[in-house]
């Protein structure tokens, strides 16, 4: 890629992050999933926990076991092992449908956004229900995906000021990337859809169902479907399908 | 056993925390001040991941529905048996029947309850530790019966402990993390030179700061790609306004971190109250690692701050329980 990447980095004084970009990309994406996949097969004693984000690995360690030096080695010859960025994605992934109400009242901020993307309604709506967005990582929450790539003109900054809090499930988006919310909270992103996905439930016998890797698309539904959804909805899947992903 | 009659909004279980679940979006959780459990679980001779009552704002009250020996650590609180005084960063026997109070916080914003056998509390990804906020386990409410997760039968001596240092903390430091090249030298010289208030928006997740002055931003800050942050980094919301990061905080984030502070120095920002003042210093990696370390081996002889009680006879109000007499005419003869 560029001369920078992948490069090696710290967060705090106990985790090291493996960066494969600065800027969202899905090969940075790839490489970083296929990247911490790989370190954990090989059960270094001296790595308490890994994760993932957007582009990339973040490992936390521990130089009681082994000396930093030693640590940064082990990760210096995987990054040369191969070209991480032609990686591909985890196996068994899955592709969920999701139904979603898009605007009204539901969703106060979808109109706006229409209007900063430069489209029309329908065209909004035909983009999120026909294509794919694959869940780049989870985080902040629990089980919460960050699913991107959008087009490019869904390239909008957050919000500056922080909105009070959009519901639990909420469709949110900013920067080409769409969240659901696992909980209600306060965020600078906007707020276009609404669904009845818990992305955690403990009421599920699997609470975190998404994983990264899988993809999402969206079905529309109207907000009197919606209510019907969550008349009967304990285990919080809000009426989603879910389908093995062949390829 | 315990049963709650009153208790404060937002207290709940917890423990050391969470590790390994960062994956999934779970965050690290556990006690804000967790020299509070090292000290707790000296004082009962127990393990410091042993659950705790994190107790916030005014307290409570609890009917002790079966004698049992408790110890207070944490931000001192007053605290009363059937309205005697006990004294705080100790442990102590509660009998039957009796009632436990504990007021507000004097010096901090953490207070913790132990229980020998720690109490019992559902695990959940391997941890007690409540984050209701995102689904995982409840506030403990009036009404919650309390018991322990196991009963040990051997009885302990009550102690007391001198308490780690750390409730009047005004100078914190801190490492770069991967995100403090994003500010301009300018920006960091002036984030290390001014004085910061706490705010009074502070929990779990973090604390707020304010100060003077215009803000520390970052150019294009509200495109910046979401990335992990973890407890003790100081990340710059919208406006520039420092916001220091704590057990609670979320596993990734968008806004800029400036730098992290270390783990020793958590607990102390973390108790501080509305007001207080503080200043940062960015040190050395090297530098964190030493003073991590010298840390973890003050926590691994923490016994060794306990000492037996003096009891001061002027204050005890079952003075004529104890056979003094007797002594006296024994050593006569």
């Amino acid at each position: 890629m560029t001369n920078n990447f992948p490069k090696m980095n710290f967060v705090g004084i106990d985790g090291i992050l493996v960066q494969f970009s600065d800027e969202i990309r899905e090969n940075a994406n790839s490489a970083a999933l296929a990247f911490r996949h790989e370190v954990e097969q090989k059960n270094q004693s001296s790595i308490i926990e890994s994760a993932n984000s957007l582009t990339a690995a973040y490992f936390r360690i521990d130089t009681k076991i082994e000396p930093l030096d030693s640590i940064l080695n082990f990760f210096n010859e995987m990054l040369r092992e191969k070209n991480w960025y032609t990686s591909k994605l985890p196996k068994d992934r899955k592709l969920f449908k999701i139904p979603c109400v898009f605007g009204t009242e539901l969703a106060p901020q979808f109109e706006k956004v229409i209007k900063l993307a430069g489209i029309s309604r329908s065209q909004a709506i035909l983009e999120f229900t026909t294509t794919r967005t694959r869940v780049m990582t989870i985080g902040f929450s629990p089980g919460q995906p960050y699913a991107g790539l959008l087009s490019k003109k869904w390239d909008l900054p957050r919000l500056a000021e922080v909105s009070k809090s959009v519901p639990q499930s909420a469709l949110v988006c900013a920067i080409r990337q769409l969240i659901i919310f696992s909980n209600s909270t306060p965020t600078g992103w906007h707020h276009i859809g609404q669904t009845a996905f818990e992305c955690f439930n403990s009421n599920r016998q699997q609470p975190i169902l998404l994983r990264p890797g899988d993809e999402i698309i969206f079905v529309e539904i109207n907000s009197g479907e919606l209510s019907q959804i969550n008349n009967n909805n304990a285990d919080g899947l809000g009426g989603v399908e879910i389908l093995e992903i062949t390829n | 056993m315990l049963e709650v009659i009153s208790i404060s909004g937002f207290s709940s279980f917890q423990d050391m925390g969470r590790n390994g679940f960062r994956s999934q979006g779970i965050s690290r959780s556990g006690a804000a001040d967790y020299y509070a459990l090292f000290e707790g679980a000296a004082l009962l001779d127990q393990n410091p991941n042993s659950t705790a009552l994190e107790l916030i704002g005014n307290g409570g009250k609890f009917r002790v529905l079966q004698g049992c020996m408790v110890a207070l650590t944490g931000a001192f609180m007053p605290a009363s048996l059937d309205q005697k005084p006990l004294a705080w960063n100790s442990s102590h026997f509660l009998h039957d029947g009796s009632i436990l109070e504990l007021g507000a916080p004097q010096n901090g914003r953490y207070s913790y309850l132990h229980l020998r056998g720690g109490f019992k509390a559902p695990k959940i990804f391997n941890s007690s530790s409540a984050q209701p906020s995102a689904g995982i386990g409840n506030y403990t409410r009036p009404k919650d019966i309390l018991e322990p997760s196991e009963k040990i039968p051997e009885t302990l001596k009550c102690q007391t402990i001198e308490p780690v240092d750390r409730f009047e903390s005004t100078n914190f430091r801190l490492v770069e993390s991967f995100q403090t090249h994003l500010f301009t030298p300018k920006t960091i010289k002036k984030f290390v030179e001014t004085e910061f208030s706490i705010d009074n928006q502070a929990n779990r997740g973090g604390v707020k700061l304010t100060h003077t002055g215009s803000g520390f931003s970052t150019s294009n800050q509200l495109k910046i790609m979401s990335d992990m942050i973890i407890p003790g980094d100081i990340q710059m919301t919208g406006s520039g306004q420092p916001f220091v990061l704590l057990s609670d905080c979320q596993t990734m984030g968008g806004y800029p971190r400036i730098g992290c502070i270390i783990p020793p120095d958590l607990p102390a920002i973390a108790q501080l109250k509305t007001g207080r003042t503080i200043k940062f210093k960015f040190i050395s990696r090297d530098e964190a690692n030493r003073i991590a370390s010298k840390d973890r081996k003050c926590l691994e002889i923490i016994k060794e701050r306990c000492l037996e009680p003096i009891r001061d006879p002027q204050k005890m109000a079952d003075l004529l329980n104890f056979n003094l007499i007797d002594g006296a005419v024994w050593a006569k003869n």
